[in-house]
């Protein structure tokens, strides 16, 4: 299928066929043109060369052969001119007169004369006596003249007896007339050709149009027609898949269907050659069975249409038509079966019947369902037959009557019974009864109990083949012969309010379920009947009702004119009790109209209301006869009675007492709601879906919102997600409980987005009948409190964070501790055990033990001896000065005379001193007592003193002083010894630090006395600082505050234990 | 079981020179004596001779100074006896924790042997 050609095509079709054909035009019309312009061109030459032919006839009289020769003579010239002169007009503008040898003879312009040809040819032709012409221009011969175009003629002049031409005369014509002429002549032909081709594509184009717009159409048409060709043919494809996807279908859904294929003999008894399995399935009898007995077709055929179906078959067989017939089987186990048969004569090429095929398809259930249908037509038609009766009838007895009757002749029964409910007492009674139930009316059952209170309580029919052997019966109705017996409920609005029943009184006969569906139905509709008799009668009855009604209604029932009287045409006594007045003055205004005792100011009001007597409802105030004014409320409307006049028909209530209450309430209102307006609590309310129906104004400086941007919203919509998912699992149980709450906290989001924290209590509403209808109660920001409580706790949290920190540091720290005292007690133990052998082994030798010794002996042992205990010593200061940096210096606080500790220390180095010639002095002066480890006091001072004496050579001195001053008691030792050079006073006070001189001077010691007298010193409170001037003497000062805190030691104390 | 009439005293130490530097002492001064490298076999030694006096190191194996007096104090044989305690650690708590253990007096190593002859000599006199 090709592509529709494109609508572009005809435009350019028109635009090419109009240039050509203008090319056409163009070129005939030039053609035309042309060839009649050179028409007129020969015609003119010729017109100049007839001239020139006659002129030189003419003048060839008067010419004379010698005019030929040459010069002419001025007279001849002359006469000459004159011959000519005649002649140069009409466009003539030169004469040449040639003579045979090529020279001009004369010209009527003198100047040429004499001069050569410059054209011999055509001088030549008129020689020889032939006419001829050309276009030139003038100036070829005369340079500087005007440019002008001319036609030159040629002529023979040939004088009067001379055979030959004497010369001959060539005639100059002006162009431009001619031109002139043959354009005057050709214009208008042009104009006419050009107009032609106007008018002819003026003709043309519309046609062309049209012949183009045709053309499209049919291009157009013809792509349309493609299309639906193509289309068709998609159809035709997807048809052709529809259809073998249907067949492949077809053959499924025929593969599975029910249905037995057979092939047949052409024998009258049909007996089989094939047929399909399902046969047995069908009938019962299998495949075998079915093909082993060639009559075995006639055998189960139905008795009763085993004869017209075998007429049939044979008939078929004789016409050799296909058949289609419904008849019946008699199947192996009994049953009936219905099929429809579809047979055909199957016939060979030749057209000759080769047997009979077809299928059998169960129809069984189809002729069942025909059946019943046409059974329960029957039913039908008899119901709606009685049921029109019974809905013409509205007396109950005489319907109850009929219902029984009839219910009766539908089943064929005469025995039947109906049971009404009692509303009263609660039971069913036998309202009446009919055969063997007419002795047994007045008969009373209960709910659930025998067969009529079984029905009743199921709302179904019930039924039994033989009432006197069923275990439920009712024993008091043994007498009753009856076997089968049914009921069916009679309903009104869904409850059982009756049953209806049958029985048959002979033995043996029961009931179908047919027909107890058909009693059921008739009772369905002998309830309807029912229930619109009953309606009927309650109808009439509350019409007598109502007319009692109207005298007790707590109001005053008129019906007046519309006037301005408001003309009374009834009114109740009841106005008595609002007016004062009895009603009896009131109408017809036999004693004083109605407007008489309306408030004179509401009287307009009510005129308004009333209108044109629309339902209308307005409250106003009337006069009472003893003086006062009472409220009351008027309803009414506009109606029309039946002779066309309009009136008006309400009830006046007295509503004084709700008017004063509704006043009192809403002055309690105004208060309760200027409180609520201004106070600084969110006060609220909401139904009991949680829309908000109140807020106060307070809510706007609370949350930012104005109080109309949340009424009738979701009055938890702003509250923060986490909380109103709490708010709302809380929710249920306050509906369910009815309560409140108070003390609520919850977080809210205010407008501008930030958190609030409001504290919310709040009270059921619940009205008269105890249902609940929502919520009051009033938020409190505590955003505050809240946000101090969280600080307070983040605090708390962090400081119980630092104390747990703290606890492990602790604990790291007693492990630390551990450790060291484990170490300290380590290498207490590991130094100290060699050398208690050590000095355990010397004393015995020492003390010859192991025998004499002899003097060098001795002084050997005594050199172990004093070495071992530097040893110890050394150990004893390390112990302590790890004791001290372990915080584990024990201090042993007792009441302590410095004075005598001072005293000891120098008795104890005196004689080291005087060994050394050194003067050793003591000044004490009276200090109080310290509170102080004495033996640790002492070891600072034999430091101290020994210390001093080591570094003073002989002759030197050391004085120490005791005394008390400002509050301090204070030790000094002064020595004159080699003294500490400044720079290393600072560290003297380290551990192991050995001054430079004592070093130089071999002087021992461990470098341990004086760290561990400072730790003494400051374990004390006390300070120790040194003043020193080399080789002058050093001063070591050591002070103790007298007040000095008993904490001190004592933490140290404590800390050993 | 000794049949002499001299004082028995029972020293423990794992120092063997220590045991035998206070051994030469006490033997010197007249005493018999049973020593031990352990607690555990002091112990059996004091229960076996419930000798008159124990002389013992506090730093042991399988037993220490302080268990093992302690452990005496539990036995009627050894409850009476007086125990002096020997030890390199001389620290304040050290002693408290000999004296609460049940020891009699506390001689801090290094000590010299004649000064522990003495203390023995006081504490059998007692």
């Amino acid at each position: 299928v090709t592509a529709a050609p494109g609508p572009a095509r005809a435009p350019r079709l028109i635009l090419r066929f109009a240039l050509y054909s203008a090319i056409a035009l163009m070129l005939a019309g030039g053609g035309i043109f042309w060839f009649i312009r050179h028409q007129e061109q020969a015609r003119a030459e010729e017109e100049v060369v007839s001239r020139a032919s006659r002129v030189a006839a003419r003048v060839a009289r008067d010419l004379r052969p010698s005019d030929f020769g040459r010069p002419l003579s001025s007279d001849r010239l002359e006469a000459l001119d004159r011959l000519f002169v005649d002649e140069l007009s009409g466009g003539l503008v030169r004469v040449k007169l040639w003579g045979r040898d090529g020279k001009l003879v004369y010209s009527n312009e003198h100047a040429l004369i004499g001069r050569d040809e410059s054209e011999p040819h055509e001088l030549e032709n008129a020689l020889n006596g032939q006419s001829g012409s050309e276009i030139a221009f003038l100036d070829e011969e005369a340079a500087g003249e005007t440019r002008l175009k001319v036609l030159e003629a040629f002529a023979p002049v040939r004088l009067p007896g001379e055979r030959k031409p004497m010369g001959a005369l060539e005639l100059y014509h002006d162009y431009g007339p001619i031109a002139d002429d043959v354009n005057s002549t050709v214009t208008p032909i042009g104009v006419a050709l050009g107009l032609a081709w106007i008018l002819l594509y003026g003709a043309l184009f519309p046609i062309l149009r049209q012949v183009t717009k045709a053309l499209e159409q049919r291009n157009r048409s013809l792509a349309q027609q493609a299309d639906a060709y193509r289309q068709a043919l998609d159809e035709r494809v997807q048809a052709e898949r529809r259809l073998s996807e249907a067949e492949r279908n077809y053959r499924n859904l025929v593969e599975q269907l029910p249905l037995v294929t057979y092939v047949d003999e052409l024998n009258e008894a049909c007996s089989s050659i094939y047929i399909s399995p399902q046969v047995e399935e069908m009938l019962g009898y299998p495949v075998t069975v079915w093909l082993s007995d060639p009559d075995f077709f006639p055998k189960i055929l139905h008795p009763d249409d085993r004869e017209w179906v075998l007429a049939e078959q044979k008939k078929a067989l004789e016409t050799g038509r296909s058949i289609s017939s419904e008849y019946r089987f008699v199947a192996r186990d009994g049953r009936v079966v219905w099929v429809r048969d579809q047979n055909t004569i199957a016939r060979n090429a030749q057209g000759r019947p080769l047997h009979a095929q077809g299928f059998l398809i169960d129809i069984t259930k189809r002729k069942e369902a025909e059946e019943q249908l046409e059974r329960r037509h029957g039913e039908l038609t008899a119901l709606h037959d009685t049921a029109l009766r019974l809905i013409d009838e509205q007396d109950s007895d005489k319907l109850l009557e009929l219902i029984v009757r009839r219910a009766g002749k539908l089943v064929g029964t005469s025995d039947c019974y109906a049971y009404l409910l009692e509303p009263e007492s609660g039971e069913q009674v036998l309202r009446l009864g009919t055969g063997i139930f007419r002795e047994t009316v007045g008969y009373r059952v209960r709910r659930g109990e025998g067969l009529v209170g079984r029905v009743w309580e199921s709302g179904k029919p019930f039924a039994l083949e033989d009432y006197h052997s069923w275990p439920h019966r009712r024993p008091d109705l043994d007498g009753i012969p009856f076997h089968a017996i049914v009921g069916v409920p009679l309903f009104s609005r869904r409850e059982v309010v009756g049953v209806l029943g049958l029985a048959h009184p002979e033995a043996g006969k029961t009931f179908a379920e047919g027909e107890i569906a058909l009693l059921s139905r008739f009772a369905h509709l002998a309830s309807l009947a029912l229930e619109s008799a009953r309606l009927y009668t309650a109808a009439r009855e509350s019409e007598e009702k109502f007319r009692t009604l109207v005298s007790n209604v707590p109001g005053a029932i008129f019906r007046c004119a519309f006037d301005s009287d408001w003309t009374m045409e009834f009114l109740s006594d009841a106005i008595v009790d609002i007016a004062g007045y009895p009603a009896s003055d009131f109408i017809q205004n036999q004693a004083r109209t109605y407007a008489s005792i309306v408030h004179p100011d509401d009287a307009q009001m009510l005129e308004e209301t009333v209108g044109d007597g629309a339902p209308y409802s307005v409250e106003y105030r009337v006069l009472h006869a003893d003086g006062s004014v009472r409220w009351v409320l008027e309803r009414g409307q506009g109606v029309e009675d039946g002779a066309g006049n309009a009136w008006l028909d309400g009830a006046i209530f007295d509503i004084t007492e709700q008017k004063a209450a509704e006043e009192a309430v809403q002055e309690s209102e105004g208060k309760f709601r200027a409180f609520v307006e201004t106070t600084e609590e969110w006060v609220w309310a909401i139904d009991e879906r949680g829309v908000t129906t109140y807020s106060n104004p307070a809510v706007e400086r609370i949350l930012g919102y104005r109080p109309e941007e949340l009424i009738g919203g979701d009055s938890l919509e702003h509250m923060c997600a986490e909380d109103r998912e709490h708010v709302e699992r809380l929710l249920p149980d306050f509906v369910a409980r009815k309560s409140g709450w108070s003390g609520l906290v919850v977080r809210w989001r205010h407008k501008d987005g930030s958190v609030r924290h409001l504290e919310s209590t709040a009270t059921p509403v619940v009205d008269a009948s105890g249902v609940l209808r929502g919520w009051r109660g009033t938020d409190r920001d505590v955003t505050q409190r809240v946000l101090a409580e969280e600080e307070r706790e983040r605090l708390l949290a962090e400081a119980q964070k630092a104390r747990l920190n703290l606890t492990a540091q602790n604990e790291r720290l007693l492990e630390l501790d551990r450790l060291k005292d484990e170490f300290i007690a380590l290498v207490s133990h590991e130094l100290r055990t060699p050398l208690t052998s050590i000095r355990g082994y010397v004393e015995l030798l020492r003390d010859g033990e192991a025998g004499e010794l002899n003097e060098e002996q001795l002084q050997f042992l005594a050199v172990v001896e004093r070495n071992s205990h530097r040893l110890l010593h050394l150990v004893g200061d390390l112990l302590f000065l790890a004791q001290v940096e372990a915080g584990k210096l024990a201090l042993d606080l007792g009441a302590v005379d410095l004075g005598s500790v001072a005293s000891d220390s120098v008795e104890t180095a005196r004689p080291a001193a005087d060994e050394k010639g050194v003067t050793l002095t003591l000044a004490t002066g009276p200090v109080p007592l310290l509170a102080a480890d004495r033996p640790r006091l002492a070891q600072l001072l034999d430091n101290l003193v020994s210390n001093a004496i080591k570094f003073t050579p002989a002759g030197g001195r050391v004085d120490v002083r005791v005394r008390a001053q400002s509050g301090d008691a204070v030790v000094e030792v002064r020595d004159s010894g080699i003294g500490i050079p400044a720079g290393e006073q600072e560290h003297l006070f380290q551990r192991f630090f050995r001054t430079s001189n004592a070093t130089a001077q071999a002087i021992q010691g461990t470098g341990l006395g004086l760290a561990i007298s400072k730790a003494i010193v400051e374990a004390h409170g006390g300070r120790i600082t040194v003043a020193s001037q080399e080789n002058e003497g050093t001063t070591f000062r050591v002070t103790f505050p007298l007040q000095q805190p008993k904490t001190v030691g004592l933490d140290a104390a404590e800390a050993a234990i | 079981l000794s049949l002499s009439d001299r004082p028995l005293v029972l020293i423990a130490d794992d120092d063997p020179d220590i045991l035998m530097l206070v051994r030469f002492r006490l033997e010197r001064a007249g005493y018999e004596v049973v020593s031990a490298q352990d607690g555990q076999a002091a112990l059996d030694l004091a229960l076996a001779h419930e000798p008159d006096l124990a002389v013992l190191d506090v730093m042991m194996p399988r037993l220490d100074g302080y268990e093992l007096t302690r452990e005496l104090r539990r036995h009627e044989a050894t409850r009476g006896m007086p125990v002096i305690l020997l030890t390199a650690r001389v620290q304040e708590a050290d002693v408290q924790r000999g004296i609460e253990a049940g020891a009699d007096d506390y001689v801090p190593k290094p000590f010299s042997p004649q000064e522990l002859g003495a203390r023995v000599q006081a504490a059998l006199g007692r």
